[in-house]
């Protein structure tokens, strides 16, 4: 039945070129402008470590002091996007206290900043530059399970010992050493002389999920160096974000030890929910500890939030793209408004064809199923045209010079959805016209014709 | 002219109710849409000319940023200076910690008095810069004076920016003087900042902040007369109009020349800076005008493909 309903469309379509041609290009284009923004938005708020994410959580303190307003000196800022970042991060204390405290599976203290790389040879051509870099801790590489391509990551030992070790990618690699092997050679970095002890593989998540919230850049500048991070602590390299409170005027490595600065993020591996709620109840009693001890001026007060949840709340999205998205769903709409009134007039049209139909006995079902049918052929057919316009559109993103444009790509998901999407959208469009159509008395249309 | 047949369109309208009501719909959804896009574009069309409040034809920028910290950062600048405004086609050159749209904001909290009775202040955006820093970005006093050269002290950026403690004198925008003091002139009052009342000894009437979101806010900015001391700086090299490119290149190598231990950006007009920032401003409106047009194309289609259908 279904392939005679095809059939008996397909013949319709045919009769009336320009109309079928005017929905289909109505629905491509709509479908192709909003699936466009769709991908973009779908590929900035997705899940950067798929697989993992499930167990990596985000522990926070609030080690503000009581009155309001304290003095906040952010180096770099995203603006105000209602986050304080003395609450979103950790003060060297506290994240060296929840550290070593052990409690989950895996746990890594870090910071993110920019290092001035530069080969040790003093003969290299190639221009010494800053490039973005992650001070973290040993469990950072098997908990984020970041691949190494050669070498090996440090271990806790070389934490503690402040070993002046680093882990590359291969672009830095390609960079400072052209072809050859860069384990166990050395590499200057803010002046001092590291060793190179591992070359990741490609590993970069989208968004930078990782980094300080409120004033790392999450998409687009993978980090290039990866180093101990109590070593970049001992050397005072340079952090993104640091927020200080208190009256004290910190310089140096006692801003980043001290416990009034919040610079460092911590993350942990938890395995299943009894290890959670035992983490929630060993935070809350570091907070309350603290508290007691007089450290923590505010009522006892910790979270820990699963990683997409964190995510979600940093809210790394521009409104820019927000807004994109409501165009191009406002254009869909209007595009389907223009396919249903299409329909409506060609279904209409077709009052004797029906009318015919009805009087050989077929029921009013079935003559819905066969403009249905019609209906979502217009849409199979327009949802290639919006494939095709989507692709245009998202290289065009890609040209643009915003940090996020390289994401914009489609994936399978994303490829069938757009299909399905048309189809839906010319369904959702031809019930109404079908449903008129096939509500027109049969008797009445055969003595007038 | 004959009359145009009302009578039998509205009839064929009674007819096909639900086609017409359809069609209204359609062209009322898409003015709704083309109304906010215009006004959307309108938006930002202000936002991408908003006045920087500074003199941007023939302005040069060169962005450095040292490789390592240097010990005496001032002599530095005070030696690149001198080179600099000696190159042919430079009228006058200073070193500035930030510009209208470079996005390097220093804010700091201000009150009205250092007592408790200040209340609660505004954030004011602080820009710095060698002597004649004013003159070169060609920003004019509406009231008071330029700092004197003795008015300068180092910013000491390594240390906190204890350079704040040390200032004495602000020059302000026109919109802090009305916020403080309206009606009456602001010379000689003082403002609370960083526990510290200082004197203002002049007013200017505008200037753009680093990173302005609307371009109606007011603009709370001011100078101070601290000398920029951090590893990053920008070279601003007012020039003669048709000497800009080669000054920029001369400026360039010259401060090479001086020191090999720094980046420097290629040499950059106002203008291109200004584009930069703006940027994504201009995609927008790209973006709204195309989805505007795309809609009308759209309407236009479904009404030219309905009539003809009719007529068939």
């Amino acid at each position: 039945m279904f392939g005679y309903y095809l059939n008996l469309a397909r013949r319709s379509l045919r009769r009336t070129p320009v109309l079928t041609g005017l929905m289909v290009l109505a629905i491509g284009l709509g479908i192709g402008a909003s699936m466009t923004m769709l991908t973009v938005l779908h590929v900035m708020s997705g899940d950067p470590l798929p697989g993992r994410s499930a167990r990596l959580f985000y522990p926070t303190l609030d080690p503000r002091p009581l009155e309001k307003g304290h003095r906040e000196n952010v180096d770099v800022g995203n603006g105000d996007n209602g986050h304080d970042a003395a609450v979103d991060n950790l003060t060297y204390v506290d994240a060296m206290a929840l550290l070593h405290a052990q409690r989950a599976t895996r746990q890594s203290a870090m910071a993110g900043g920019s290092v001035l790389v530069q080969s040790a040879d003093p003969h290299d051509v190639a221009r010494p530059d800053f490039m973005p870099a992650h001070y973290v801790t040993a469990d950072f590489f098997p908990m984020f399970g970041v691949p190494l391509r050669s070498g090996h990551a440090w271990s806790a030992q070389d934490d503690e010992h402040r070993a002046r070790v680093a882990v590359i990618t291969p672009d830095l690699q390609e960079r400072l050493f052209g072809r050859g092997s860069a384990v166990n050679q050395s590499v200057m970095l803010d002046g001092q002389l590291f060793t190179v002890i591992g070359v990741a593989g490609s590993w970069a998540p989208q968004p930078t999920f990782y980094q300080d919230v409120d004033s790392g850049r999450p998409f687009g500048h993978p980090d290039q160096v990866f180093i101990p991070f109590l070593t970049a602590v001992d050397l005072d390299m340079g952090v993104n974000g640091t927020a200080c409170w208190g009256s004290g005027n910190l310089i140096g490595k006692a801003r980043r030890t001290s416990d009034t600065c919040a610079w460092a993020q911590l993350w942990v591996q938890l395995d299943n929910v009894a290890q959670v709620s035992a983490y929630r109840q060993f935070l809350q009693g570091y907070a309350a500890e603290q508290h007691r001890a007089g450290r923590f001026q505010r009522p006892a007060t910790s979270a820990l939030y699963p990683m997409m949840t964190w995510l979600a709340r940093a809210d790394w999205v521009p409104g820019d793209v927000h807004m994109q998205l409501v165009l191009a769903l406002a254009f869909l709409f209007v595009c389907m408004l223009n396919i249903v009134a299409l329909l409506l007039a060609k279904f209409l049209r077709r009052s004797g064809e029906i009318s015919v139909r009805r009087a050989m006995g077929a029921r009013r079902r079935d003559i819905f199923v066969q403009l249905g049918v019609e209906s979502v052929l217009i849409g199979a057919v327009g949802g290639v045209l919006g494939l095709l316009i989507a692709q245009a559109g998202l290289w065009s993103v890609r040209q643009r010079p915003d940090d996020y444009a390289r994401l914009a790509q489609m994936d399978p998901a994303m490829l069938f959805g757009t299909l399905a999407l048309a189809v839906f959208v010319s369904l959702l469009a031809g019930l109404l016209p079908a449903w008129r159509a096939c509500r027109v008395p049969p008797a009445l249309q055969l003595k007038s014709a | 002219m004959r009359e145009l047949p009302i009578r039998p369109i509205l009839s064929s309208l009674r007819r096909h109710k639900l086609v017409a009501l359809l069609l209204m719909l359609q062209v009322a959804a898409t003015c709704a849409v083309v109304c906010n896009v215009g006004f959307m574009v309108v938006d930002r069309w202000q936002r991408m000319h908003m006045p920087s409040g500074i003199d941007e034809g023939s302005l040069e920028l060169i962005r450095a940023q040292d490789l390592h910290p240097h010990k005496d950062a001032l002599a530095r600048h005070r030696e690149d200076l001198a080179r600099l405004s000696m190159l042919p086609g430079v009228q006058s050159a200073a070193v500035v910690d930030s510009l209208p749209f470079s996005r390097d904001t220093w804010r700091v909290g201000v009150r009205a008095t250092c007592d408790d009775t200040g209340g609660d202040g505004i954030h004011l955006v602080l820009y710095n810069g060698t002597p004649g820093e004013l003159a070169t970005l060609g920003v004019k006093l509406v009231a008071g004076r330029d700092f004197a050269v003795n008015d300068y002290v180092p910013m000491h950026a390594q240390d906190d920016f204890s350079g704040l403690d040390q200032v004495d004198g602000l020059i302000v925008s026109s919109d802090v003087a009305a916020h403080y003091f309206p009606g009456q002139s602001a010379l000689g009052r003082q403002l609370c900042i960083d526990k510290r009342d200082l004197p203002i000894v002049g007013v200017f009437k505008h200037i753009a902040t680093p990173s302005p979101g609307k371009a109606q806010a007011p603009d709370y900015t001011a100078f101070m007369p601290m000398l920029p001391d951090d590893t990053y700086a920008i070279y601003v090299l007012r020039c003669d109009p048709e000497a800009c490119g080669a000054a920029g290149r001369k400026a360039s190598q010259a401060l090479l020349d001086i020191s090999r231990d720094r980046l420097l950006s290629p040499p950059q007009r106002f203008s291109e800076s200004r584009a930069q920032f703006f940027q994504r401003d201009r995609t927008m409106i790209g973006l709204l005008i195309a989805s505007a047009l795309g809609l009308l194309f759209v309407t236009a289609l479904g009404i030219a493909g309905l009539a003809n259908f009719w007529v068939q």
